[in-house]
């Protein structure tokens, strides 16, 4: 009984200390735990400012995507882009710039820096970089690339030519897109706006002459193209040789004899 | 107090301020989450539009049927992670060369269905040179490139 008794009282003391230690296993486990949750809290909460805020600016940029594609001609100055934006049932093309820094700005995102660039390789691609750094340093980087989808060669219309060509005639051809020039230039002259080609007539080639005309100036690029395909034949014509021509993206229509209807 | 009583509510008070502290967590984890699809959404549609061109590239330069107006639809499906791409084209008109067609003017309606969002029509019109001499490729030159609700667009493939 005795025997018993003593064992009883170790064990209850045995029972106090384990308590104790369990107490302070817990007690720790309940902080460390708590401090871990703060940690991962403090971080989410942090990155909602920069994270949500970058991926805003991303969606900002994607959704200009569209209008881009659409353009003749762009280019990129102190990280704004302008382009000629095609719109059919209008004179051909709406002039359009894109100010990312004050668009993210109104969104309410101006702590994001932009940097727009073209790229090296492809003339077609314009390269948006996105970043930002939060209060203890770390650095949030995206990259959105746009892409010009069309081409703006000076193509012949839909309803092609609009003249017999049964006589010597001189023909205004409105073309789907401006020209800037006759292809190839030479070094001596960038832009040629006169040249010379053949019709055929039976079984004769004749001389005629191509110009363009038509001017329009546009400003941003410093660039005049021309709407407007003339060609002057001295004899009638069922073939006409349509020469190259350069566009405003430098987009180089094909040379091609077309059948006179 | 009962002891077991003691513990019950302390283990609950400790739960109640774990649940706490997960609430903005998950809130911010949700937040994340929504705003990133939104993102993968546009950047899906943005390479879909890509894609869309390229695949009517590639029909509108293999294709051999006279150019009549009439839609050439049934083409092959493009299958990208985000959808499908379903292609329609017509030729509208042509300028005829010596012998053949000089440059064939064509329209295109893609449908765009994506896995998780609504469908979308890429509309546009491109123009085919075709060489006189048959030996080299033949060229096609997009000229307008648009993207529509497919469903206001009838000619869009459903």
């Amino acid at each position: 009984m005795k025997v018993h008794k003593h064992i009883q009282g170790m064990t209850l003391l045995e029972v106090v200390i384990s308590m104790l230690l369990l107490s302070i296993l817990m007690i720790t486990v309940a902080f460390s735990g708590t401090s871990v949750l703060l940690a991962v809290k403090n971080r989410v909460d942090a990155s909602s400012n920069y994270v949500l805020a970058m991926n805003k600016a991303q969606a900002l940029v994607l959704s200009k995507g569209e209008s881009f594609a659409n353009s003749a001609t762009f280019n990129v100055t102190n990280n704004v882009i302008n382009y000629l934006e095609a719109v059919t049932g209008s004179d051909g093309f709406t002039s359009t710039s894109i100010y990312f820094k004050k668009e993210l700005s109104n969104a309410g995102v101006s702590n994001v820096t932009v940097a727009v660039t073209t790229s090296a390789t492809d003339p077609n691609i314009v390269v948006v970089s996105l970043s930002t750094v939060d209060k203890t340093g770390r650095r949030y980087e995206n990259t959105t690339i746009l892409r010009k989808l069309i081409n703006a060669a000076p193509l012949l219309p839909r309803d092609g030519l609009p003249c017999s060509f049964k006589a010597p005639t001189t023909c205004s051809i409105p073309l789907l897109f401006p020209a800037v020039s006759f292809f190839p230039t030479t070094e001596a002259t960038s832009v040629i706006t006169t040249t010379t080609g053949s019709v055929f007539s039976g079984s004769t080639f004749s001389t005629a002459t191509y110009s363009l005309t038509g001017p329009i100036y546009y400003e941003s690029w410093n660039i005049t193209a021309y709407k407007t395909l003339e060609i002057a034949t001295s004899i009638s014509a069922s073939l006409v040789q349509i020469p190259k021509m350069k566009g405003l993206d430098s987009t180089v229509s094909d040379e091609l004899w077309v059948k006179v209807e | 107090m009962n002891p077991k009583g003691l513990a019950l509510v302390t283990v609950m008070g400790f739960i109640l301020i774990l649940s706490l502290l997960m609430v903005p967590l998950a809130l911010g984890i949700t937040q994340f989450t929504s705003s990133t699809n939104v993102v993968a959404n546009k950047i899906g549609m943005a390479e879909a539009r890509n894609s869309a061109v390229e695949l009517v590239r590639y029909y509108i330069a293999t294709s051999t049927t006279a150019c009549t107006s009439e839609p050439i639809s049934g083409l092959h499906e493009g299958k990208l992670a985000q959808g499908s791409l379903t292609p329609t084209i017509s030729c509208t008109s042509s300028i005829p060369a010596f012998n053949g067609y000089a440059y064939r003017y064509w329209d295109f309606y893609v449908t765009y269905k994506p896995t998780n969002a609504a469908s979308v029509c890429f509309t546009g019109s491109a123009v085919e040179y075709l060489p006189v001499d048959y030996t080299t490729s033949t060229v096609v030159y997009f000229t307008h490139v648009e993207d529509k609700d497919a469903e206001d667009e009838p000619h869009c493939p459903r």
